[in-house]
């Protein structure tokens, strides 16, 4: 049990060793400090809070998308925000490439904290040149906590 | 006396297959560290500030591992580690079930997509148990504990 548990901790100083040195050398590596944080503003893409989306949606030249599924843009969407479903991309986004290539922010949510939807459209409009994306971190639950004005329907 | 051929062999095939799974999940992720940061930060119980080093060594504390099962050097440390690491996993899967996060499982890399993480952890389950089993074949093959 000792011979085996030495032999772990060995395994798991060299993997983390290697790993750190690979990071480093790797250009794919990502920032060691800074957390989510570091790593999308690595990929182009800031964090807001909601407080902060909300100086920003008043801000000419700012789009808001949502990332959810069309069904859940329908439900409730925050006011004025286009849909931009991750499952739907492909589809979704040729009908808003010119505001997107005009637009001078966008800012894309989705359910919250733990959902993965808005990193990786605003991923996809990474890998279409677009720049100037931020996330709102809060997504729609923020919104709805801060009483901000929600519409249902396909109308934005 | 020398163990016997079946039980030889049904031990690296054990050993090797968990080596084979923890290799394909550890490719991936080094791959691909930023999303594989992302798809902690999901899970919603690391401290941000562990992310990106959990990000960036546990894909290759994996890879180790699972080289450890493949060569048989250092297998008994291997197979502790491997261990380990699924209750790790299960414990975040199972808490994000609980929680009822739907969410990119990340167990295989970035995928970007959601998968049910119920799913993943009935998988893990099925990893622990061949973990579990290579652990008891290696104790019997050698006749010392695997750990």
């Amino acid at each position: 049990m000792r011979r085996a548990f030495l032999q772990m901790i060995a395994l798991v100083l060299l993997g983390a060793a290697v790993g750190f040195a690979y990071n480093a050398a790797s250009p794919k590596g990502i920032p060691v400090k800074g957390g989510k944080q570091a790593v999308l503003e690595q990929q182009g893409t800031r964090m807001l809070t909601t407080e902060e989306v909300k100086f920003y949606r008043d801000q000419p030249g700012t789009l808001i998308l949502d990332a959810r599924s069309a069904e859940e843009y329908e439900l409730g969407h925050v006011a004025g925000a286009a849909s931009l479903p991750l499952d739907r991309f492909d589809a979704a986004y040729p009908q808003l490439e010119k505001e997107l290539v005009k637009a001078k922010m966008i800012i894309i949510y989705c359910s919250g904290g733990s959902c993965g939807t808005s990193e990786e459209v605003a991923k996809k409009l990474t890998e279409k040149g677009l720049k100037s994306l931020a996330i709102d971190t809060d997504g729609i639950p923020g919104w709805i906590k801060a009483k901000l004005p929600i519409k249902s329907g396909q109308e934005r | 006396m020398p163990a016997p051929r079946w039980l030889i062999w049904l031990e690296r095939l054990a050993r090797w297959s968990l080596a084979g799974i923890f290799l394909a999940a550890a490719v991936p992720k080094i791959l691909d560290p930023a999303g594989f940061a992302l798809d902690i930060t999901h899970y919603a119980m690391v401290p941000d500030v562990l992310v990106n080093p959990m990000a960036i060594a546990l894909p290759w504390i994996e890879a180790v591992g699972a080289l450890a099962l493949l060569t048989g050097f250092a297998a008994e440390g291997g197979l502790l580690l491997i261990n380990l690491l699924i209750l790790a996993f299960l414990a975040g899967l199972g808490q994000a079930w609980v929680r009822g996060l739907d969410i990119d499982c990340g167990c295989f890399g970035h995928s970007g997509a959601k998968g049910h993480v119920g799913l993943a952890f009935l998988r893990d389950i099925g990893f622990l148990a061949l973990g579990l089993l290579a652990s008891w074949l290696r104790r019997r093959r050698f006749k010392t504990p695997a750990f």
